[in-house]
């Protein structure tokens, strides 16, 4: 089930709060989280009742092994825990990309049995993953099976995250909330749902024809020339940022309607200054999780910069294969491991290139060249294969010419241009550029959701860079306000697309 | 002052209050201008683009003697001008045959025959099978139809183009409304073929290779009519002696005549308007910039003599 979807909206989601506020209201406190559980299942199950199974065993074997960790912390109990788990997604994810790469690399014609990518499998390992890790490093006070069942299958972060810790979850599922909390809860529950919802259907769909038409043309090869290129490239930079920033606000929002505060994990990261901030703002509870269970047990930064350096390529060279089984996944978070090792090797040599302007200048230099370098790897990111991300790279770099529509021959500055004057198919005109100015002003000149939201918590860290003045408040114009953009949302929903999240 | 737990509750009626006051008046707004005919209260004409919603709104609220399908050559025949028959033209651009399926399953057309147009470009397997999904027939439930943004402002650019009284494209049986542009295109003697080679190398033949899948669609659409006691007829649109050169360039001689020879197997009642008895080689009958779309008045008279003649005998 999408939470974008009808039957989302209007069935499950409702239906849900009803009941499970019905037993909150009886006192029934415990078989509410036993009803959150079984509505969860049934989330996923809706999918395909085939991989709940997958899903509850998976869960099932992990809650012994965490037991048994819990009471004896045995480093191999751990390690095969893990390893259990990494088989399980290489099985499931990996399987057909390992045999391609085999045959390809041999010349052989092994053949993979058909494997269905089971809906969350990443994210669900890898929150497992860190609970068998924490179980041996005896920081689980509280190991029981309701709460670890929730812990992991809670349907608002089960399909794409956030990747939370047992920490920021069990206690929550124990407090009690009052009626005053009820009243806020559901509201910034509503704001976050409706924000996202119209970022999704207004923001990220609207540009999502011309990146696809751009990637296309890339991937039937076809000749894409340098502007239709860059304003493809654009398009799909807005996209995936506003498609992942509106699935992050209504996880959020969603989490929020039953009273659970679910950790930031998406926080302008397009105003990030450097690659190393990029990170810290995007797709932030993988960073967390790459970083506390891959990077530091790899060493970290503690046994000098070489070491550190592969540390992190390794870091991100598996960040990159964890999103996709696929080698043009592996190029992107590859190219992210070699601009994080640049710009550690930069820091540590001192070099501070922008110090010479002012300070302004500085950070918006800072800020454009990181959303340079991120808008780069999303080439690899978005293409089908190799061959269209070299092709649109190609076009990307002039190798296809500078060539510009004929009405543009008016501008006499073209002219001293080495420009060529013709159609430019990928490139939609004056509509696509204004369309993607307003974008770029909402993203760089906007205040973030969780900014907006302020004081009233829309996560579990609170606001990371509040503003001065608080922007959102529970009062009655702000609720019709947001009632009509959650109309707009719901309204334009029969046609939105997937998640781009979603098929991780 | 009221307390936050107070303001929070007010915030939760304001939004309630709002998003269903907004539901409400976009949902009456768009019943009563029905852009694409579906509750069959339009009265403005329909003026877009999107051919599957109208056709879909056509087949799913009125009742026919029957309807034609197929691409874009079958969406141009003039069925209003057919005598003695009430005939809903559900074609539309760029049409396969599993489309085709998903729309006489899921719109449950009430007619008692199909006519179906079929062309070669639809069996290259290049072109993957159309998911259902795909097919979006997002009409097919009255919710999303009434509460729709896109609707809404559909309603408003139907209202605002009938009020500038702006050439409709869709007549209401379903048939685009080329009268004008034929008029017009009757003027040029010559044709020109610049556009469509490129059209047809770089699109409808390039990698040519059979669909089986298709044809099997093919079958299981026999089989739905059968079900439902709708007659169904099956032809190949003619093509002007010029695109069977193209299709000679391309050397396709032999899949096309496998084409005939499958289909004919799969439908043994098939009309071939290629063949030499029925073929139309003057420029009166063709479009000049165009020799695969022949002119409304053209198609009409093909189904008429050539594919109808039952249909019209047995209603007369």
């Amino acid at each position: 089930m999408l939470f974008h979807s009808q039957e989302f909206l209007f069935y499950f989601l409702p239906l849900v709060l009803v009941i499970f506020y019905l037993f909150k209201a009886t006192r029934l406190d415990a078989i509410s989280l036993y009803f959150l559980i079984t509505a969860s299942l049934f989330f996923y199950a809706y999918w395909k009742v085939e991989y709940l199974l997958l899903l509850l065993s998976s869960i099932l074997i992990n809650y012994l092994l965490g037991g048994w960790l819990c009471k004896r912390p045995d480093k191999k109990a751990m390690i095969s825990g893990v390893v259990f788990n990494l088989l399980l997604l290489g099985y499931f994810k990996y399987l057909t990309f390992s045999v391609n790469t085999f045959n390809y690399l041999t010349d052989s014609n092994f053949i993979s049995p058909e494997v269905i990518l089971p809906l969350a499998i990443s994210f669900f390992t890898f929150q497992q993953i860190a609970y068998l890790v924490d179980a041996y490093q005896q920081k689980i006070s509280n190991h029981n099976i309701r709460d670890y069942f929730l812990f992991v299958s809670f349907f608002p972060q089960l399909i794409a995250g956030p990747i939370v810790h047992h920490h920021e979850m069990l206690p929550q599922f124990k407090k009690e909330s009052s009626r005053k909390e009820w009243g806020m809860n559901m509201a910034v529950g509503l704001t976050l749902l409706s924000m996202g919802l119209f970022k999704k259907a207004i923001l990220a769909d609207s540009v999502a024809p011309y990146s696809d038409e751009v990637f296309n043309m890339a991937e039937s090869g076809e000749t894409v020339t340098m502007l239709a290129a860059w304003s493809g490239l654009l398009a799909f930079s807005f996209q995936i940022y506003f498609d992942f920033s509106a699935y992050s606000d209504m996880a959020l929002g969603i989490a929020r309607m039953f009273g659970i505060k679910l950790p930031v994990n998406f926080y302008s990261p397009y105003k990030a200054k450097s690659i190393s901030e990029f990170w810290s703002q995007w797709h932030m509870t993988l960073s967390r999780f790459l970083k506390e269970y891959l990077y530091i047990p790899l060493g970290g930064n503690r046994s000098g910069h070489l070491r550190t350096f592969l540390n992190l390529f390794i870091t991100m060279f598996l960040g990159g294969l964890w999103h996709g089984a696929s080698w043009t996944f592996v190029v992107w978070g590859v190219m992210h491991g070699v601009f994080l090792i640049i710009f550690h090797a930069s820091k540590t040599l001192g070099l501070r290139v922008f110090d010479i302007f002012p300070k302004f200048f500085q950070n918006t230099l800072r800020c454009g060249l990181t959303m340079f370098a991120v808008m780069n790897t999303w080439v690899f990111f978005r293409a089908d294969s190799f061959s269209s991300a070299l092709a649109l790279l190609q076009g990307m770099y002039g190798f296809n010419g500078l060539v510009l529509p004929e009405k543009y021959m008016l501008f006499n500055f073209f002219s001293l241009l080495p420009v060529t004057f013709h159609s430019v198919p990928g490139f939609f005109g004056l509509k696509q550029l204004m369309l993607l100015a307003a974008l770029g002003g909402v993203i760089w000149f906007m205040p973030n959701t969780i900014q907006m939201i302020g004081k009233f918590d829309a996560a579990l860290e609170g606001d990371l860079k509040p503003l001065k003045n608080q922007i959102w408040q529970p009062k009655l114009s702000y609720g019709i306000a947001m009632g009509f953009i959650f109309f707009i949302g719901v309204s334009l929903l029969w046609k939105v697309e997937e998640f781009v999240y979603f098929q991780f | 002052m009221q307390n936050n737990g107070t303001r929070s509750l007010h915030y939760i009626a304001g939004f309630v209050f709002s998003f269903l006051f907004f539901c409400a008046s976009s949902a009456l707004f768009n019943y009563f201008v029905d852009p694409f005919g579906i509750f069959g209260r339009n009265q403005v004409g329909y003026y877009f683009e999107s051919e599957r919603e109208v056709k879909e709104g056509l087949g799913r609220r009125y009742g026919y003697d029957g309807l034609i399908m197929g691409s874009s050559k079958v969406g141009y025949i003039a069925v209003s001008k057919i005598e003695g028959l009430h005939v809903l033209n559900a074609a539309w651009d760029n049409a396969f045959p599993e489309e085709m399926y998903y729309y006489i399953k899921d719109v449950e057309p009430k007619v008692s025959f199909i006519a179906i147009g079929l062309d070669f470009y639809m069996f290259n397997a290049r072109y993957p099978l159309v998911e259902q999904s795909e097919f979006t027939p997002t009409l097919s439930k009255y919710l999303p139809y009434v509460v729709s943004f896109d609707i809404f402002r559909q309603s408003i650019e139907a209202i605002y183009k009938n009020y500038r009284a702006r050439k409709i494209n869709y007549l209401p049986q379903g048939e685009k409304n080329k009268w004008q542009e034929m008029l017009e295109d009757q003027k040029n003697s010559q044709f020109d073929y610049s556009g469509i080679e490129p059209f047809l190398s770089n699109n409808r033949y390039r990698d040519f290779s059979f669909s089986q899948e298709r044809i099997e669609v093919l079958q299981k659409i026999k089989e739905l009519c059968e079900e439902r006691g709708i007659r169904l007829y099956f032809w190949v649109n003619p093509y002007h002696a010029r695109g069977h050169a193209v299709i000679e360039k391309f050397k396709l001689r032999d899949e096309w005549d496998r084409f005939i020879i499958v289909l004919t197997k799969v439908t043994p009642n098939l009309v071939n308007l290629n063949e030499e008895q029925y073929r139309l080689r003057g420029r009166e009958s063709y479009w000049s910039y165009d020799f695969i779309h022949y002119y409304p008045e053209t198609g009409k008279r093909f189904l008429e003599e050539f594919v109808l003649k039952n249909e019209i005998k047995e209603k007369n």
